[in-house]
């Protein structure tokens, strides 16, 4: 049982006893102070719904307009992959490439994933592809960039206001609820009740 | 106070499993989550200095070629990095110029500034400040993506401004080194590992 506490710090290596948590508890390390450990109130419920929300706004954030413009009597309206589409039309394939990775298929493969492996721990079914998604995700999670698109879009909005009148959609409502969800799922999940299932599931 | 690597364990950099330390490291999986895992990251230092040398190489198209241009009643107008932030100051938005100016200027420069110091003073066995370096690479690590709004911003501004002979917005030539700047450093902040700044304190016990 104690072999289980006895954790390194992923900053500094130190090695240490992981004390047990109470819920709401954050361990952090004796070292450098680098968080080691959550234990979040009824973790896997929670971070399940707040998936399936996610990923309910994700879709309604991509299908209505996300921003407009109209510049005498023309109107353009945009979605969020409307930008990937132009700058792939403009003869920018990388550019496109880049924003179409880190916008769409990143975050959406990220949340796909992470439902799978919130249900099959749930439900305690289709175990043995767990593994691999939830590692997935660890490694596609720094190149998934919504927060900072939301921040574009607020930059956008200001520099064309000059020019033109700019009128914010019901996606990009979405879009804010996303954000915020996906901030709460970081502070809900504890990535160890994951992990700690795989070793299970492989020891049976 | 001992390190996993001087208990003859190492951890995942994915899952946190310890595992004993074998003879050869090489293609050694872990056992939880099966991603390769190394007491410290393979040759972390000359990796971080080939991305660091390639961002520096690119940062200088980046901030001099236009990164985007804009086509308004005929006039043809092309924005650098800077320049799209002195816009937004003279439109009265500073708190926004100023998140903007954060985010593209001065994150990148201290990023290529930070990496490089805690590259040196690794590679010097340096003693300074252990935590307070640990520190600055989080936040290294944590602020590199906010970088990216540029990118983003362009991406918004091409598909919105189609108004033919009206307004239309191009990409310029240095909107591609500018994200390759971006991605180099979040990939050299990945490639640092932090541990070994703390391998240099504890050679000397
Ligand atoms: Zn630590
Ligand atoms: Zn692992």
């Amino acid at each position: 049982m104690h072999d289980q506490e006895l954790i390194a710090c992923h900053d500094c290596d130190l090695l240490q006893r992981l004390p047990d948590l109470r819920t709401g508890q954050k361990a952090r390390c004796l070292r450098c102070n680098a968080t080691l450990g959550l234990r979040p109130k009824d973790s896997l419920n929670r971070s399940l719904s707040l998936t399936i929300t996610a990923l309910v706004l994700f879709v309604l954030a991509n299908t209505f307009p996300f921003l407009s413009l109209t510049l005498q009597g023309q109107l353009v309206e945009s979605t969020l992959i409307s930008g990937a589409l132009s700058l792939l039309e403009a003869g920018n394939p990388w550019l496109s490439s880049l924003v179409l990775l880190t916008t769409l298929i990143f975050p959406l493969m990220n949340l796909c994933a992470l439902l799978y492996v919130l249900l099959s721990l749930r439900f305690n079914y289709g175990a043995e592809r767990v593994r691999s998604l939830y590692r997935l995700i660890t490694y596609a999670r720094p190149w998934a960039m919504l927060e900072v698109m939301l921040l574009a879009a607020l930059v956008a909005g200001v520099k064309l206001g000059d020019y033109a009148t700019v009128i914010t959609g019901f996606a990009l409502y979405c879009f804010i609820a996303l954000i915020l969800i996906l901030a709460a799922i970081d502070n809900t999940l504890d990535p160890r009740l994951i992990w700690r299932y795989v070793k299970q599931q492989e020891q049976l | 106070m001992i390190s996993a690597r001087n208990a003859g364990l190492l951890a995942c950099a994915h899952c946190h499993t310890l595992v004993r330390r074998p003879a050869t490291e090489d293609a050694l999986r872990c056992p939880t989550c099966g991603s390769r895992i190394h007491s410290r990251i393979p040759n972390s230092i000359q990796k971080t200095t080939a991305l660091l040398i390639a961002s520096l190489l690119l940062y200088i198209p980046a901030n001099t070629l236009p990164v985007m241009s804009m086509m308004y009643l005929g006039a043809p107008e092309a924005d650098t990095i800077m320049s799209g932030v002195l816009d937004l100051l003279e439109e009265g938005f500073w708190p926004l110029a100023l998140i903007v100016f954060v985010a593209s200027i001065v994150v990148p420069l201290t990023k290529l500034l930070t990496l490089s110091l805690l590259v040196v003073s690794v590679a010097l066995k340096s003693h300074w400040r252990p935590l307070d370096r640990t520190r600055i690479y989080r936040l290294t690590e944590l602020v590199g993506r906010w970088s990216m709004v540029d990118i983003y911003v362009i991406a918004i501004l091409v598909a919105l401004v189609q108004f033919g002979n009206l307004a239309t917005v191009h990409a310029g030539p240095g909107s591609v080194s500018f994200a390759a700047v971006v991605i180099l450093t979040m990939f050299a902040a990945n490639t640092f590992d932090p541990r070994l700044i703390w391998d240099a304190m504890e050679s000397e016990q």
